[in-house]
């Protein structure tokens, strides 16, 4: 998927879940959680695989302590690479959730109802 | 019978009369210390019985077996898929999916508890509830109305 498909997927759950648990810091939490839904994609680049390590969920350890230090800031980037991951299950290729433990792609839909995207 | 002719040279035409045991006894005398590779597509219309010799002529070191298929093969021929490689297995992944999680129900599960808990925070009340209920329920009857009236693009 796109990145600007991600961020506003991003910013849709974020504006949700801000709605329902009337969070403070709107702004800031769009800004962090549209980075936070770009972010996967920024580490794959790095490593060099796309769907890899940067897809994987153990990156929502580091960004749950993260709340801790600022809730906004914390909640936001972990909804922003929920809301990644989430939408990649959604994909043709799936997403390799587990991904170092275990390559395999998690899907959803047949695969004839599966999001084709302009990218993988 | 067509490999053996080739084998041969067109020597030996007469081998329709023979039974398959024949063929392939007939087949190895003549391979010799040549490399057959036998080329088939539909690897799904193999039978039981014809899969007894293929695989017996796959048991021998010079001759190999290249083939195609498309759909379900029948369980007693499996023994023999399982002597072949993928030469495309990436394509076949893609295709059948047999290396992937299928979360459907799960992602249902999560999107409805989700769309719940924002209903129940926008619907402080009974009488607010059923009204986002009734507006929801009149839109859709709308949109319907308008699908059926306007017809689909």
């Amino acid at each position: 998927m796109r990145s600007y498909t991600h961020i506003a997927g991003a910013i849709l759950l974020f504006v949700t879940l801000a709605y329902f648990t009337n969070l403070d810091h709107v702004i800031i939490g769009i800004f962090f959680a549209s980075w936070g839904s770009v972010f996967p994609d920024i580490i794959d680049r790095l490593s060099g695989k796309h769907r890899g390590i940067g897809h994987s969920i153990f990156w929502l350890i580091p960004f749950a302590l993260m709340c801790f230090w600022n809730l906004t800031v914390g909640v936001a980037m972990l909804l922003g690479f929920i809301s990644h991951v989430f939408l990649d299950i959604l994909t043709m290729y799936g997403c390799p959730v587990l991904y170092p433990l275990w390559k395999t792609d998690f899907v959803c839909f047949g695969k004839k109802r599966r999001i084709k995207t302009g990218t993988n | 019978m067509e490999s053996i002719n080739i084998i041969s040279g067109n020597r030996k035409p007469s081998l329709s009369r023979l039974t398959i045991a024949e063929l392939r006894d007939l087949l190895v005398k003549r391979l010799k210390y040549k490399t057959l590779i036998i080329l088939f597509n539909h690897f799904e219309r193999l039978t039981k019985r014809s899969v007894q010799a293929y695989q017996y002529l796959n048991s021998l070191e010079n001759i190999r077996f290249v083939c195609s298929f498309n759909k379900n093969f029948k369980p007693e021929v499996y023994s023999f898929f399982r002597t072949f490689e993928f030469i495309n297995e990436d394509e076949y992944k893609l295709k059948h999916g047999r290396e992937e999680i299928n979360v459907t129900y799960a992602v249902y599960a999560i999107l409805s508890v989700y769309c719940f808990f924002i209903y129940m925070k926008a619907a402080s009340s009974l009488l607010m509830a059923t009204i986002l209920i009734g507006g929801a329920w009149f839109a859709l009857i709308i949109f319907r109305t308008l699908m059926y009236a306007g017809g689909r693009p």
